[in-house]
């Protein structure tokens, strides 16, 4: 039985959530992911998408981690990290039918180490996410975002706010003190999309079957997008070369 | 070796650097800036805000800074200034570098600098870009002439510190002879004992004076015996939307002749912010400044210059790298007995739109 692409996406994002986040989360995408499972028991009515995630080195260049000017105190220097940007990538099906009764689902976003842990978050439109500041010092999210403007105002460690995405959208989540932390929070119109793994693979599963766009995204970049059919209990293959996009005859590489 | 010599073999190690990563299309850049456009309307007569003689004027300012990151930890940077108008800070070209130095940070316990650094004594270097700075005005204490040297600092739990020697004293253009170079300790310290709260101290001890002013120097002295003493304290407190600045400077100045004079300043800065985009601020500043001019080996003039200021304003976030903030400011000076001095009362409305960059992300977005 293959998982859907929500449930995939959160067991990606596992090792960065706490436990109690990674139940709550993997509870909401099981039980979002029910109506759809149920129907695989029966037969395959749903196929997936899959395929390669290349990235230019346009978009691999590692920046420093640095303030001109920071704080004197606990939090003046953010920790140097090597990121990788194949995480910031995210793939989703456009015009995709909603599986119907599909709860709310919900996602986090820490604070750690002065970084918005992930960095890109896609969730399904109607998700409440969670912004734990898991960091000895304060943290101050806020959004300007046409799709969600709010201000979470400051909270120290140890303490949540959430947020409801009720509209979908990219949504930039930057902190007021530390300039240089930053997110997105893609709200998507549904649960069909997928982060790749680190080395480009990925998967977008219980998708029902038909003729579909699917949208390579990196918030760099102009949209990829590549036409797809998918025929339940197959795999449709789809390949992406980011940021270069491919010709519109020929989206499947 | 001349003060400009280390800034520029910083600045050659830092392009240098920065040709390197471009042929490998590798390593860490960093290219940021912010640029601000300033409208004023002051009086004509306040020393501390009259700009453009009370006509209304415009200003523009672009701060810009780079980085440069060839292993891990260590990172060559440097930040300049280019502005044009009727801003208070007037350099003669109005072009200078604030900082250019090289930054080892192996943990957070400790992290080195060497160059041209941001002043050890205070805390509003930290927040004097557009982007932090709530106000448009900026406090008249905060000094923003850079020294030279070299620093340690770190945190470790609740205490954080930084020491360190520079080259220059803290001082206001037009209260003290502009001082010669001199290198000078440095120290300051902090704790947090919670989250969102900040109490700070620094210190410096050195020379405030300069080598031209051999003509009112007695004999047997130099200008690097007349010592200026700074003790700093300052505090921060935030929480939920609120935040709030304060800070303290307690200085002495040896002076010819007569027992030493002391000055006093400090100010207070809380900031609440309303909506997402939406912010008001204001500050309370009280200056208590010596007024020193050497005349000759028998005679100094040693005054104090007293003023107040209130500043009140508001911040409209436009977009993420976008700021809007409106404000009026007011001074108040006491009566002196210095006629060199300014005593005029005045005012000023300002208008800032402050847009930040990230150079790099430009030449990268939505290729």
């Amino acid at each position: 039985m293959s998982l859907p692409a929500s449930l995939h996406v959160l067991s990606s994002l596992a090792p960065l959530m706490t436990r109690s986040t990674v139940h709550v989360a993997l509870l909401c995408a099981l039980s979002l992911s029910t109506p759809l499972a149920m129907g695989a028991r029966r037969a395959p009515a749903t196929g997936r998408i899959e395929g390669q995630v290349l990235l230019s080195t346009a978009l691999t260049n590692r920046r420093p981690r640095f303030r001109i000017y920071a704080d004197p105190g606990p939090g003046a220097r953010p920790p140097a990290t090597a990121g990788t940007e194949m995480r910031n990538v995210v793939l989703y099906v456009q015009r995709a039918p909603v599986p119907d009764g599909a709860p709310a689902p919900h996602g986090s976003v820490p604070q750690r180490d002065e970084q918005f842990m992930p960095h890109v978050l896609p969730v399904f439109r109607g998700a409440t996410v969670e912004f734990p500041n898991d960091d000895d010092v304060y943290h101050n999210v806020f959004s300007l975002s046409s799709a969600k403007q709010f201000d979470l105002g400051r909270y120290p460690k140890g303490q949540s706010k959430s947020v409801l995405f009720d509209k979908s959208g990219a949504v930039q989540v930057f902190c007021h003190i530390h300039s240089d932390m930053s997110a997105v929070v893609l709200v998507l119109d549904n649960p069909f999309f997928a982060i790749p793994m680190e080395n480009g693979r990925y998967v977008i599963d219980g998708v029902p079957p038909g003729d579909y766009t699917v949208v390579g995204w990196h918030e760099r970049i102009k949209p990829v997008t590549g036409t797809v059919h998918v025929v339940a209990g197959e795999a449709a293959k789809l390949d992406f070369n980011i940021p270069i996009p491919p010709p519109a005859e020929d989206a499947r590489l | 070796m001349s003060p400009s010599t280390p800034v520029r073999a910083v600045l050659a190690l830092l392009l240098g650097a920065a040709l390197s990563s471009r042929a490998e299309a590798q390593g860490g850049l960093l290219f940021q800036g912010v640029t601000d456009l300033e409208l004023w309307k002051t009086d004509s007569a306040s020393g501390l805000v009259a700009r453009n003689n009370g006509h209304p004027g415009i200003a523009a300012r672009a701060d810009v800074w780079s980085a440069f990151e060839p292993i891990r930890n260590l990172v060559f940077f440097a930040e300049g200034t280019v502005q044009a108008g009727p801003l208070r800070d007037q350099r003669a070209d109005g072009k200078f570098v604030k900082q250019a130095a090289v930054r080892y940070s192996p943990s957070d316990a400790i992290t080195i600098e060497a160059g041209k650094l941001r002043p050890i004594v205070g805390t509003f270097a930290s927040r004097q870009l557009s982007f932090r700075n709530p106000l448009v005005g900026t406090p008249d204490g905060y000094a923003t002439s850079y020294p030279y040297g070299g620093r340690i600092d770190g945190s470790a739990g609740i205490v954080d510190y930084r020491a360190g020697v520079v080259s220059l004293p803290l001082y206001r253009p037009g209260y003290v002879p502009d001082p010669g170079s001199a290198m000078r300790p440095a120290v300051g310290f902090g704790i947090t004992p919670v989250v969102g709260v900040r109490f700070g101290m620094s210190a410096t001890k050195g020379a405030y004076l300069n080598d031209e002013l051999g003509y009112a120097m007695p004999a047997g002295k130099d200008w690097r015996d007349y010592r200026q003493s700074i003790v700093a304290a300052d505090a921060q407190v935030s929480w939920g939307y609120f935040e709030g600045h304060a800070e303290l400077a307690h200085s002495v100045y040896d002076i010819e002749k007569r027992t030493p004079i002391k000055g006093l300043l400090y100010y207070l800065e809380p900031k609440y912010t309303l909506t997402p985009r939406l912010f008001i601020a204001g500050r309370y500043e009280r200056n208590d400044y010596p007024f020193i001019l050497p005349v000759n080996t028998n005679f100094w003039v040693a005054n104090r210059v007293v003023f107040q200021d209130v500043e009140l304003g508001a911040g409209y976030r436009v977009g993420a790298t976008t700021l809007l903030k409106a404000g009026v400011r007011a001074d108040h000076w006491a009566p002196n007995d210095n006629p060199q001095a300014p005593h005029a009362n005045g005012y000023s409305l300002a208008v800032q739109w402050s847009q930040t960059y990230d150079f790099l992300d430009l030449v990268t977005r939505k290729q």
